[in-house]
Formats: C-alpha cells, structure tokens, sequence
C-alpha cells in the first residue's frame, strides 16, 4: 500500500525533448522515410526509371500509382528516383557552401580590418542578386547541367553563411574568455577553433537545415527552366517540366510537386525546431 | 637591491576615437620586482588595467610608446608571435569576472590542457591532464580529479576564479597580474582568494601585481602600492608609509573615503567631483580642480614623482 502511493508519487516526470514533438517528429519521420526509400528504392518499386513499361499518359491505378507519363515512364517510379537525385545534390550544396562560408565568414570576423572589408563587399555583391537569377546566369554560362547547376548553387549560397558567421565571431571575440585566452598566451588559430567558433555555430547550423529545403527548391528550379537535370533524368523540377507540355495529365507534375513539397515542408519543420532547442543565448551565467 | 622582473619607463597609451586621441595612459613608470606584491590603485578610467594590456599587446587598437621590458626584454613593439609566447608563460594575466572568463564549451582540464600545451608542445594530452588536477588540487579545489571534467557552468564563482588562477599558474610564471580579481566574488570568497594569491606568490616566488580600487586589499595583501590617477602615478610607496602618512591630496582623500570601525559617520566621506576624464583633461594638474589645497600654481604645469617622507607623490604643494 504505502509502495504503491510512494512509487506513484516518485513516478518519473518525463518531457519528451522538442525535437520529438510536434511538427518537428513529423519532419524527422518524413526525412528518415526519404532517405530510407531512396537508399532501397528498388524495394519499392519494380520499374525502370528511364525505360518506358507501360501505355503512355495511363491515369494513375494500382498497378501504376502516380500513372504514366508522356513516354510510358513509371511517374510514382520516376517521383522516387527523384530522391536520388535532389537530396545528394543538397547535401553537398549546403556542406560546401557552409564550409566556404565557414572560412570567408570567420576571416572576416576575426582578422577584421581590410580583409573584412574586402571579403563583405564580395559578399554583398553576390548577395544583390536575386538567387535564382544569379544561380541561372552561372549555370547558363557554365552550360546546363546538374553539376554545374551545383557548382553554380554552392556560388550564390555560401554568402549567407559568412555573414551569419562574421557577425557570430565578431560578437564572441569580445567576450572575456576570449581575452583571457589572449592573455594567456594562447594562439589566434586556437583561440579561433577552440573558442570562438563552437559559440558561433548555432545560427550557421540552424541556416543550413532550414535551407536544405530552399536549395531543393532552387535545384529543381534550374531544372524546370532547363539548366539543371537534363531529360531523361528522374529529377523533379525536369520531371514538371515534362508535365507543364502535358497540362491535361496532371499526375505527371503533381507527383514531383508532391515530393518537393514534402521534403522541403520536412525540412522546414526540423529548423523551426533546430533553432527553438538551441536557442540558448547564454550558457552558465 | 634585486633588478626589476618588469619595468616600465614613461608609457603612453592612446586610443584613437572618433572624438580625438584619448591619452589612457600617459607617461607612467613602475617596476616591479621578484617576488613582491605591487598593489596599483586607482578610480575606473584611471589607466590601471589599460596599463598591464598595453603592456602585454592585448590592446590591438591602441597606440603605445615608451618602454615596458621583462627582463631586460622590450615588450612595446615586439613581435606578436614573440609577445604572445611570453603571455601565459612568463607574464600570466586574469581577469575581474570568473564567470565569463572561462571558455564554456571545454570543460575546465581541457582548457587548462590547452594553454598548457600552447606553451608546451612537447606536453602530452595525458600529462597535460595530470598537471591540471595538480593544479586544481594546489588552488585548493576539493576532488580535483573530478572536477577537471566539468564544465565552467558547473562551478560556483569563487571556485571558477580559482581555476582561472591555476590557469594562470600552470605554466609557471614569474609575474601574475590579477585585475581585480576579487571585485565580482562574495566578501568570504573575496578572502580566500586573496589567501590563495598570496600562498602561491611564497611558494613560486612569484611577482604579483594587483590591479584593484579596494584599499582594504593593498593593506593586507602587498608591498607596495602605485596611486594612480589619470593615466599617472600620483603617489607610490610602501605600504604602511603610504597608509600612515598618505602625501598626495588625492591618497588623503582615498583613504579618508575608507569606511571605519571606530569613529562615527553621518555622512560617508567622498572625494567631491567626478573623475578626470582622459578626453578632456584639466591644465596642470590633473587633480587639481577637485583638490582643496589647490593652488594657482597646480593649474599652471603638472607636477613629477619627488619625495615626500618615504614615498614619492607628483604634487606641487607637498612635494
């Protein structure tokens, strides 16, 4: 009797962390299933993406969920391989571009003076373009391509996080342990990797994943307007392009829609959630 | 007597502001010597601290001339690489708030591994760590072996203090500067400090400057005491001649400011006026337009360090 009141009373009160709640689990799940399906993929489907299997523009039916498209192609098929394609192509985009941003950022921050000048104003300029516009004009001069709409993607991105990075640096430089690591006699480069970048990581971190949708969203863009994936590749933006000449068939662009929006609505859900639980302005005041 | 470990001959310390050069230091010579206890005393804005990080090249943005040597070595104007390996090593310099001035993201042994091995390089991470529950244990932090793990936020203030100190202490200097390091710590906690700087200033041999505005600290804890006010040493000396027979007009005031015991007050005793500002500094004597012996020749040119009993003041009315 008295165990059983005590033990309810002691009873753990347990609060599950932010990222496991809300629309944050619902991201994750949505990612992981992604990944899942893309690194299994021929699990999941029994067609060739780039081979015709059935009649043309057939309405999607259970033995072809998403229909067929206008060469006969699987479209569920096609939506799936699509993961292939776009989330590699984001991941290396987002790490390059935070890796470039990481260093021109943290100069910047941290040398100060002219070499701040000069690496902000590189950053400004490529920053009054409008992305997409800028993303287009590289890739247009590069010529059309995935790997050059990458490359061209890592070159309009990286400022972000640079002037992210610069403004963290510069705000943590001043601190006082940053002093006191000075006065200790430890070097720039230490006092730079082992004191001022972990404090300033957060909002790069949080930046990234919410981005990872934005550049899903640019690659299949340029693919859309034909400088990105080129026909016959799964990709999205290719795939409603193809979907865009047959308007009536609309399974053909809503499935590639479909999957865009997930994805990025995925990753959304996880940054609001990245930028929530790291939120802590001052550690151990 | 023994040569000075640190030595400082006429230095000038300038900032550059959008409203003008601000002189924060302006012709001040000290010395140190091994093994003392140098207390400098002074208001906010007094040049103390600006004075110890010229000195030792943490003042980047700050223009410095004259000397400061360690050792017969020049530190005003000498390479930072060279400067920096004297920082820590030779030099060791904490600072007034513990709880801001530890890295948060390491955990105490690393960051005392750290700046060890930054001086080190032959130390390994190993022995580095072994060194640091040494230290800790020397500073007097209980279970130094499990506190070497845990991280700053973890520590109260006065213990955080305490591994600032041993920080400070791990590679062996020969002078540690502490700039206030009691001013953000409880009044106990203050104590046990000081306790602690002075046990390791007998047992090193170490040269111990105190930057402080507490008079009650330099009384019980140094040698020696530099008055400053206004970028320059106004009086210096002895400690109990200083305090006995106080000569400059700005030191009376001082310590007449000092809160006592045996005798009534209605009114707390201030020095009236405010601080002279660096930016626009009175003619003459910097003192001058608060002091009540002034006279009209205090405004007319500023006075240098003479003899006054067993000190030395910079003031033309008692000098």
């Amino acid at each position: 009797m008295t165990a059983t009141s005590t033990s309810t009373h002691v009873r753990r009160w347990r609060v599950r962390p932010p990222w496991l709640r809300g629309p944050a689990l619902i991201g994750i799940l949505v990612l992981t299933l992604w990944v899942l399906v893309a690194l299994t993929l021929p699990l999941w489907t029994p067609f060739d993406p780039l081979a015709p299997v059935a009649t043309r523009l057939q309405e999607p039916s259970w033995s072809h969920l998403m229909g067929t498209d206008a060469l006969g192609r699987d479209v569920f098929t096609r939506a799936l391989w699509g993961a292939r394609i776009s989330l590699p192509v984001a991941a290396i985009v987002i790490i390059s571009s935070v890796l470039v941003g990481t260093i021109v950022g943290a100069a910047a921050g941290f040398f100060g003076g002219w070499v701040d000048a000069i690496l902000m104003r590189l950053v400004d300029i490529t920053m009054a373009f409008p992305p997409i516009l800028l993303a287009m004009a590289i890739t247009a001069s590069l010529g059309p391509g995935i790997r050059n709409a990458l490359i061209a993607m890592v070159l309009v991105w990286w400022p972000i996080y640079a002037r992210l990075l610069r403004a963290q640096v510069i705000a943590v430089r001043q601190r006082d342990f940053v002093e006191s690591a000075h006065a200790i006699g430890a070097s720039r480069w230490l006092i730079l990797r082992r004191y001022i970048l972990p404090m300033s990581y957060t909002p790069v971190l949080v930046n990234a994943t919410m981005d990872f949708g934005q550049v899903v969203l640019l690659t299949a863009s340029l693919s859309f307007i034909g400088l990105g994936a080129r026909p016959p590749s799964p990709e999205w933006g290719a795939m409603i392009t193809e979907g865009a000449t047959n308007f009536y068939q609309w399974w053909i662009a809503a499935a590639p829609g479909i999957a865009i929006l997930l994805v990025v609505m995925a990753f959304n859900f996880v940054g609001d959630a990245l930028r929530d639980g790291l939120d802590v302005k001052e550690q151990g005041r | 007597m023994t040569d000075p470990i640190l030595s400082v001959r006429d230095l000038h310390v300038t900032f550059a502001t959008p409203y003008g050069p601000v002189p924060a230091v302006r012709g001040l010579s000290l010395d140190v010597f091994p093994g003392e206890a140098l207390a400098i005393v002074g208001e906010s804005g007094s040049g103390k601290s600006v004075t110890m990080m010229a000195m030792l090249g943490l003042l980047p943005n700050a223009k410095v001339s004259g000397s400061a040597t360690f050792r017969g070595a020049e530190l005003v104007g000498m390479q930072p690489g060279t400067l920096r390996r004297i920082r820590g090593s030779k030099v060791s310099m904490i600072f007034q708030d513990p709880m801001t001035s530890l890295n948060p993201v390491l955990t105490v042994g690393r960051q005392m591994s750290l700046v060890m091995r930054a001086h080190q390089p032959g130390l390994s991470k190993k022995a580095a760590m072994t060194r640091a529950v040494a230290l800790l244990d020397q500073v007097a932090i209980s279970q130094p072996a499990k506190r070497v793990h845990a991280y700053p936020h973890e520590l109260s203030g006065g213990m955080r203090q305490r591994v600032m100190i041993a920080m400070a202490i791990s590679n062996e200097p020969e002078v540690l500067i502490a700039d206030e390091p009691t001013t953000a710590l409880d009044v106990t906690v203050q104590a046990q400090i000081m306790d602690l700087l002075g046990e390791l200033r007998r047992e090193h041999h170490l040269a111990l400057v105190l930057i402080t505005h507490d008079l009650g600290v330099v009384a019980g804890d140094a040698d020696r005491v530099a008055v400053m006010y206004a970028g320059r040493v106004a009086e210096t000396g002895d400690v109990s001649p200083l305090f006995a027979d106080p000569g400059h007009p700005y030191t009376r005031g001082l310590l007449e400011c000092l809160p006592r015991l045996d005798a009534r007050h209605e009114v707390q005793a201030a020095i009236p006026g405010v601080p002279a500002s660096p930016q626009s500094l009175p003619p003459g004597c910097p003192f001058s337009p608060r002091c009540r012996f002034a006279v009209d020749s205090c405004s007319a040119a500023e006075p240098v360090l003479a003899p006054h009993g067993e000190t030395m003041i910079a003031c033309s009315v008692f000098a």
